[in-house]
């Protein structure tokens, strides 16, 4: 054989014939199940396409989606799918070939990285989607894997959307709780106020004391002018004469007491009464529309907040994979064919280039 | 016999290195030699070009992103394209510069072409560093966070300045007029290369087309160098690494199929 041959079937055959034999018999089948999804909010879609060219980070559904990808990729995420589905167990199968099987014993890292290849998380930035495929070795298992990636994925939002609503809500929940506290206190002392006073409303008591006083001055009028009508033609020691003085001048004692009962000099008149009870009364429907108020601003609180917060829609289920499709065979063998001509035609060239300067 | 293959191939080696490294000697005089300022114009003229798009970047108010500084993102983006351009604008007039050098025996074409490249891939890094240093002095964050990457990302401009340089040369000794329309597809690649923009900064339609363009991936790739993180999705170092050794195998094919019109040019 001459030397040129030599060197071709040791640089291209032998590796592509290695890499036939491996993709044509020893490769296992793997398959893809594929979802679609993305992050959707109340207000707006989930595009982002305006900003994305002006080259700001969005801070909107863009920030989220790259959340979820960096969340598919984590450990954390693997640790909790491995519990559920035991995927290590899966993916060591020995009946998978030794390449592409996650082997024995692996460093959580190893894993890590394994699993990393076998799922892919897309992102496009213009139209809002992820696009998630992953690999396993039977269909129903690249079906639940995938599935239980998305409900994983779906709580991490939903636990990102009830932390942001949550932050928004306390101020206004603290609110709420002075507001009550406030209308407690203020209940308690007219509460207090009823008791010590042994009064149901001050307010309707003065209105009874001035009534009463009225009607003991409309008496005493009706007893002065019975007085002069009988003095006309009475003497003025004449009983009927004495006995109506000693009723006018009880009746103008009881007017007295009745007048400085209600707006005398003493703190518990029934008038200083009614004035601080009207105080205590106002207080506390101040309290009342406080505490509304509030709480309309935590509803529309909560409501602003949702129609910021953001639910991941999956619009394509995991589909279950009926062919393999992994790894794609021609595609590898072409390209390992191109890649191992262009290397070994490189090689050769710059081996030939250097070539030229033998012999001086 | 094995061994004394081997023994003329490393012969061979050790010669060809030799003319690699005088015809760079060479070269450095004739390139800096007549200037008093030398090799510093280099760092001038790189420094300059950086400083426009700094000021445009500044008044436009453009944040370079992923938290790089300004200089550094810039940097990022001309030097790799120094190396590519300049390997092949002086790669594709290394052999008419120097016809005189091919009377040697020892001295192939691909020497000539190879020494310069080389020669301004050890240029553009010098500058690369100096401007670094600069800029780190002039209070700009820098930080090199994966070294490597930026090795790869020189290596890779590098290579595919050299690959295109001899593809330019060979269609330059075949059809002259080539030294007039690579300038101009040069220009289209200045603009599209994300030299001053960021790859990641357009929409997908558009990144989608400029992505096939290598030198978008060993920019980005350089950046990302500087700041780990950066362009994760966009840059395909197996693409740009595949694209470039594509490039060079071409370039040395058809610098072979060249040379029946060099022989009839001396």
């Amino acid at each position: 054989m001459r030397k040129a041959q030599i060197k071709w079937l040791l640089f291209v055959a032998l590796p592509m014939l290695v890499v036939l034999i491996y993709f044509g018999f020893w490769a296992s089948d793997m398959y893809i199940s594929e979802t679609r999804f993305s992050l959707r909010s109340q207000e707006g879609g989930g595009s982002t396409e305006l900003l994305s060219f002006l080259g700001q980070s969005t801070g909107g559904t863009g920030t989220d989606a790259h959340v979820i990808e960096e969340y598919i990729e984590s450990s954390e995420l693997l640790a909790l799918l491995d519990h559920q589905l035991s995927l290590k167990d899966h993916y060591q199968n020995p009946k998978a070939d030794f390449f592409s099987r996650l082997r024995q014993e692996p460093s959580q890292e190893e894993f890590t990285l394994y699993f990393q290849r076998q799922v892919t998380i897309r992102f496009d930035q213009t139209s809002g989607i992820l696009k998630l495929q992953v690999r396993a070795f039977t269909p129903q298992a690249a079906q639940h894997i995938c599935q239980a990636i998305l409900t994983k994925s779906e709580d991490l939002v939903n636990r990102l959307r009830e932390r942001a609503i949550e932050d928004s809500l306390s101020l206004s929940r603290a609110e709420i709780q002075r507001a009550e506290l406030r209308l407690a206190n203020i209940r308690n002392k007219l509460h207090q106020f009823r008791q010590n006073h042994n009064l149901l409303d001050p307010t309707a008591e003065a209105g009874k004391v001035e009534g009463l006083v009225a009607e003991l001055e409309g008496a005493a009028v009706k007893i002065r002018t019975e007085l002069a009508e009988a003095r006309s033609y009475m003497r003025n020691d004449s009983p009927k004469i004495v006995g109506l003085k000693a009723k006018l001048q009880a009746l103008e004692e009881q007017i007295v007491t009745e007048k400085l009962r209600l707006s005398g000099q003493g703190k518990s008149t029934v008038n200083s009464l009614a004035a601080d009870y009207e105080q205590l009364t106002l207080e506390h429907e101040f309290a009342q529309k406080e505490l509304v108020v509030a709480m309309q601003a935590m509803e529309a609180a909560r409501v602003r907040a949702e129609s910021k917060s953001r639910y991941l829609v999956a619009f394509i289920q995991p589909t279950l994979p009926d062919e393999p499709l992994w790894p794609r065979r021609g595609y590898a063998i072409g390209v390992s064919f191109a890649g191992v001509l262009l290397i070994f035609g490189m090689g050769s060239l710059l081996v030939a280039a250097i070539k030229e300067h033998a012999g001086f | 016999m094995i061994t004394g293959m081997d023994n003329t191939f490393q012969h061979a080696f050790k010669v060809q290195q030799r003319v690699i490294w005088a015809l760079m000697l060479r070269e450095s005089k004739t390139l800096f030699g007549k200037h008093k300022l030398g090799y510093l114009w280099a760092v001038i003229q790189a420094a300059f070009q950086i400083s426009v798009f700094w000021v445009i970047r500044e008044v436009a108010g453009v944040q370079a992103p992923h938290g790089m500084s300004t200089p550094v993102f810039l940097l990022g983006g001309f030097v790799p394209w120094f190396i590519f351009s300049n390997g092949i604008t002086n790669g594709m007039n290394a052999i008419n510069g120097n016809r005189a050098l091919l009377t040697y025996p020892q001295v192939s074409p691909l020497d000539l072409l190879m020494a310069r490249t080389l020669l301004q891939g050890a240029m553009q890094t010098l500058v690369l560093v100096v401007l670094l240093i600069a800029s780190c002095a002039m209070g700009q964050e820098v930080s090199i966070e994966t070294p490597h990457v930026i090795l790869a990302a020189l290596l890779l401009a590098l290579i595919l300045g050299l690959g295109g340089g001899m593809i330019c040369s060979a269609f330059n000794l075949i059809w002259p007029a080539t030294e007039q329309l690579v300038p101009m597809l040069l220009r289209i690649l200045f603009f599209t290369s994300g030299l001053f923009f960021s790859m990641v900064d357009l929409p997908a339609s558009v990144q989608g087309i400029l992505s096939l363009n290598p030198l978008t991936h060993v920019i980005e790739m350089m950046r990302q160098g500087f700041v780990s993180g950066y362009g994760e999705q966009f840059i395909s170092v197996i693409y740009a690494f595949s694209f470039s050794l594509s490039i060079l195998t071409i370039g040395l094919l058809l610098e072979r199929y060249a040379r029946r019109y060099l022989d009839r040019l001396i």
